[in-house]
């Protein structure tokens, strides 16, 4: 049994620790806000470009690479998004091992597959598994701005057309709410306007033929796309940020409650102890004295 | 029914605003749209946007950078790269980043995307200065 001093000093680190899962709680609690804050703010933006693109592509049939659906990739890149930064519960694990479970399913019927990892703990799980990465983005969750979001739609979309894939999908953490997120693989290149909600309501006949264009339609379209990727990346990138806070939210919530737990219970067992060695120190003063009396 | 959207990626500035008329700089310039105009598909450059909500006659103005702007039957839908409100500009800045760019402009040996990153920037810059003498 261990004695007073040692479970006097252990329940104040446990009292320690505790404070900083709050703090960490508290900090992830105040981000998530913010990246929530994001996600709503961008949705009304990505629905109506998509419904621009829509317009134009539906009303002009034009065909572009990167609106073309092909059935069957066969040459696939995989964006995987986790954080840099542990301590949000099984965040990391569940996507990395979903991503690797994707990996190797892809990679025995695909011709080729790549991985871009956004995020210091993918690049290691598949650094330890000796899985070759195509390139590795950290740091990401301190500039989580479109900017940023634009350039690596802006790298990707170059990959595309030069690593000659069919097509690229991500996958990251939905987020769902504050305590719970969902693995998601979406593809994000290129994208497939028939499962779209506008065919289905016959949304191009809002158009007449004689839509006009400043300028051409087709230049147009191209500048539109790239716009298009460059928000779907920010947002999967926001939906990230977003998941990964939430999930370290109630990691911490956790930690806090057990360290709660973990303090009362070595309270009990301190105060059990002090009340034992107090006894103890009575029953020899009192033997002390009634051996003197005899 | 006239109906204005404008958002940026980053914020929502109105959503299914009823409107008499909206004015923004489409490709060919200036560019007035009123109730009933042809459907049209746009981009747009740097300058200010002009909207006058219905029944109010004082016009509503802000700094559009960049963006798509389409009409359709129930109204407009501007996506703006970014937008500011005339009170955000600070005219300072945007000075200084004018003399910047044009400096870097007269640099020797630049690449093509840098003339142009730098072109856009000091576009933006000389709007802004042009939009805070409106205040």
């Amino acid at each position: 049994m261990a004695n007073l001093k040692d479970i006097r000093l252990r329940i104040g680190s446990v009292k320690s620790t505790q404070q900083i899962t709050r703090a960490m709680k508290m900090v992830s609690a105040a981000k998530l806000r913010k990246a929530q804050h994001n996600i709503v703010s961008l949705r009304p933006y990505a629905k109506k470009l998509l419904e621009v693109i829509a317009d134009i592509a539906l009303s002009k049939h034009i065909h572009h690479p990167l609106l073309s659906s092909s059935v069957d990739s066969k040459k696939e890149l995989l964006v995987v998004l986790s954080s840099d930064r542990g301590l949000c519960g099984g965040f990391n694990s569940n996507i990395n091992k979903f991503a690797h479970k994707i990996y190797l399913e892809k990679a025995n019927v695909s011709d080729k597959v790549d991985l871009i990892l956004i995020g210091r703990k993918s690049f290691d799980y598949f650094k330890a598994r000796k899985v070759n990465c195509k390139e590795a983005v950290f740091n990401l969750a301190k500039e989580v701005s479109y900017d940023y979001a634009a350039k690596i739609a802006q790298r990707l979309m170059e990959d595309f057309s030069e690593g000659g894939y069919d097509s690229v999908k991500f996958i990251y953490n939905e987020f769902k709410s504050a305590i719970a997120q969902e693995i998601v693989c979406e593809q994000i290149f290129p994208i497939d306007l028939s499962r779209t909600s506008f065919s289905e309501t016959g949304n191009n006949s809002r158009f007449s033929e004689e839509l006009i264009f400043e300028p051409q339609p087709e230049f147009m379209l191209d500048g539109l796309l790239k716009q298009h990727f460059a928000i779907q990346v920010y947002r999967c990138l926001s939906e990230s940020v977003a998941a990964e806070h939430g999930a370290r939210m109630s990691a911490m919530e956790n930690a806090t409650k057990n360290a709660a737990e973990m303090i009362r219970s070595l309270t009990l067992t301190y105060n059990k102890l002090r009340q034992a060695s107090i006894t103890t120190e009575l029953i020899e003063i009192t033997s002390g004295a009634e051996a003197l009396k005899g | 029914m006239f109906l204005l959207t404008y958002v940026t990626p980053e914020k929502k500035v109105v959503s299914d605003l009823e409107v008499d008329q909206v004015t923004v700089p489409a490709y060919r310039g200036q560019l007035t749209l009123l109730p009933g105009h042809a459907p049209l598909i746009s981009t747009l450059g740097v300058g200010l946007i002009k909207y006058r909500p219905k029944g109010k006659s004082e016009e509503i103005t802000s700094l559009v950078s960049w963006g798509y702007c389409e009409v359709n039957p129930t109204g407009v839908n501007i996506l703006a790269e970014t937008a500011e409100s005339l009170e955000e500009i600070d005219r300072e800045r945007a000075e200084n980043d004018a003399r910047m760019m044009q400096k870097k402009l007269t640099e020797p040996n630049l690449e093509p995307n840098q003339i142009m990153k730098y072109q856009r920037k000091l576009q933006k810059a000389l709007a802004r200065i042009e939009a805070s003498k409106n205040v």
